[in-house]
């Protein structure tokens, strides 16, 4: 077990045992993680696909050997499916069963009303605890010691299902009518929010995060990503594909080369041999970092200029 | 409330970024935490607090730099890590800057030359502490 306590006692910490993990952030990253940590306060990390935004949720519940329970959102994800839902088959196989038990309950009742009330002695317990199915958010409000709940890829729900979030961000409780308001353990959940930016996430949901914006990396910092993450490439060819993904970003292009794209291709290039990027070797991997045709042509005719400009 | 930061959400909200109580009492909690000596790590912690849209970070950047601009706001001796972090995002002010002197000396000068630079400003509330 994890000593969260001092691995979250500084921002530097933090970091070192991010890197540790092979997560190479930024200072602003720590600093999120340090905040939500000490002020029980959720992130909500936005930026563009592929800058490791699930990924640090991933390898913060490793770092804190905290078990991960994750929410992945889509259009028309409801309550039923994101907080609890109640067994119907064992309900019904219950019912089934107790048929005959029903009798003897029943033996002897007289009249409508009298049968009624009898049954009303049973209390509800086709809707207690045994018939409850938890999801995800309900799941991780029971984690006695805490865990990291991942909800991601928001802006691809609902509208309406940001609401039903609403009260477990700010509370880390659930209101579920049949069976009362389900609070947190001692240790809350820490809550990872993450969002393409697709739609405008709400007001309401933003006030009770903290907003932690991941951008691109600079040259730097990628380059220990991939020495991080790709140890094996050597140090003038990390430089220059790392150069070549940074001139790519500063393109017009569909859809730009993210990190989790130079990871790739420094792994391609790895089992290519290569050890310096020519344009020829350049164009038959380009379709590991460009996802649409379109792009992969702007930038073949402009190879030369490119290859010729990261390698002075 | 410490007299600082209200002053500071005040100046916020003037430039339009939208600071709810719930956010200012956030903000209260991570000054608490974060304190005032390292200006850089307060930048960075009421960064996450405060601003929640692109356009409001930015507006956040340029009203931060203007607002604290002693690296040490609270009077206290300074901190032992380098607070005049090269990669300080500091792109908002240089419109600014063109009044103090000349342009070239914005990042070469360093502190000495910041200081004097933004000295020209609005006469900034400071360190209420």
């Amino acid at each position: 077990m994890a000593d969260i306590e001092s691995i979250a006692q500084s921002v530097d910490s933090l970091k070192k045992h991010f890197e540790s993990h092979r997560y190479i952030c930024s200072t602003q990253i720590a600093t999120a993680v340090y905040l939500a940590y000490h002020l029980k306060k959720p992130i909500l990390i936005e930026g563009p696909p592929g800058v490791g935004k699930t990924e640090l949720a991933k390898t913060t519940s490793e770092m804190l050997s905290l078990p991960m329970i994750r929410l992945q959102c889509y259009e028309g994800l409801d309550e039923s499916k994101a907080i609890y839902e109640w067994k119907y088959g064992k309900q019904l196989l219950y019912t089934q069963v107790l048929k005959e038990a029903l009798d003897e309950v029943l033996d002897g009742a007289k009249g409508f009303t009298e049968s009624v009330k009898r049954l009303h002695e049973f209390g509800d317990i086709f809707f207690s605890e045994e018939f409850l199915e938890p999801r995800p958010l309900l799941k991780a409000l029971r984690e006695e010691d805490g865990c990291v709940l991942l909800i991601d890829e928001i802006d691809k729900s609902d509208h309406e299902f940001e609401s039903l979030l609403l009260e477990i961000l700010s509370d880390y409780q659930i209101s579920v009518p049949e069976i009362g308001t389900v609070k947190a353990a001692k240790e809350p959940p820490m809550v990872f929010l993450t969002s393409n930016n697709t739609r405008e996430i709400s007001d309401a949901l933003k006030r009770r995060c903290l907003h932690l914006y991941i951008p691109f990396p600079d040259v730097e910092l990628e380059q220990k990503i991939i020495q991080a993450r790709v140890p094996e490439v050597s140090a003038s060819l990390r430089h220059q594909l790392v150069s070549f993904i940074q001139e790519l970003r500063g393109l017009d292009l569909k859809k730009v080369p993210a990190i989790s794209e130079t990871i790739d291709w420094a792994r391609t290039l790895l089992l290519l041999h290569a050890d310096a990027l020519d344009p020829e070797l350049v164009r038959s991997t380009l379709n590991v970092i460009l996802k649409f045709q379109e792009d992969i042509e702007n930038v073949e005719s402009e190879l030369h200029s490119i290859t010729a400009k990261i390698r002075k | 409330m410490d007299r600082t930061l209200s002053n500071f959400i005040r100046s916020l909200r003037m430039a339009d970024v939208r600071v709810s109580t719930a956010e200012t009492l956030d903000a209260v909690e991570a000054v608490e935490l974060v304190g005032y000596k390292d200006r850089k790590f307060l930048k960075e912690s009421l960064a996450l607090v405060l601003p929640k849209t692109a356009d409001e970070k930015e507006a956040f950047n340029a009203c931060f730099e203007d607002f604290f601009k002693f690296e040490d706001v609270s009077g206290e001796q300074k901190s032992g890590r380098d607070n005049d972090h090269p990669d300080d995002p500091q792109d908002e002010q240089t419109g600014e800057g063109g009044e103090g002197g000349s342009e070239g000396d914005e990042r070469g000068g360093g502190e000495g030359g910041e200081r004097g630079e933004r000295g020209g400003g609005e006469g900034n509330e400071r360190g209420g502490r």
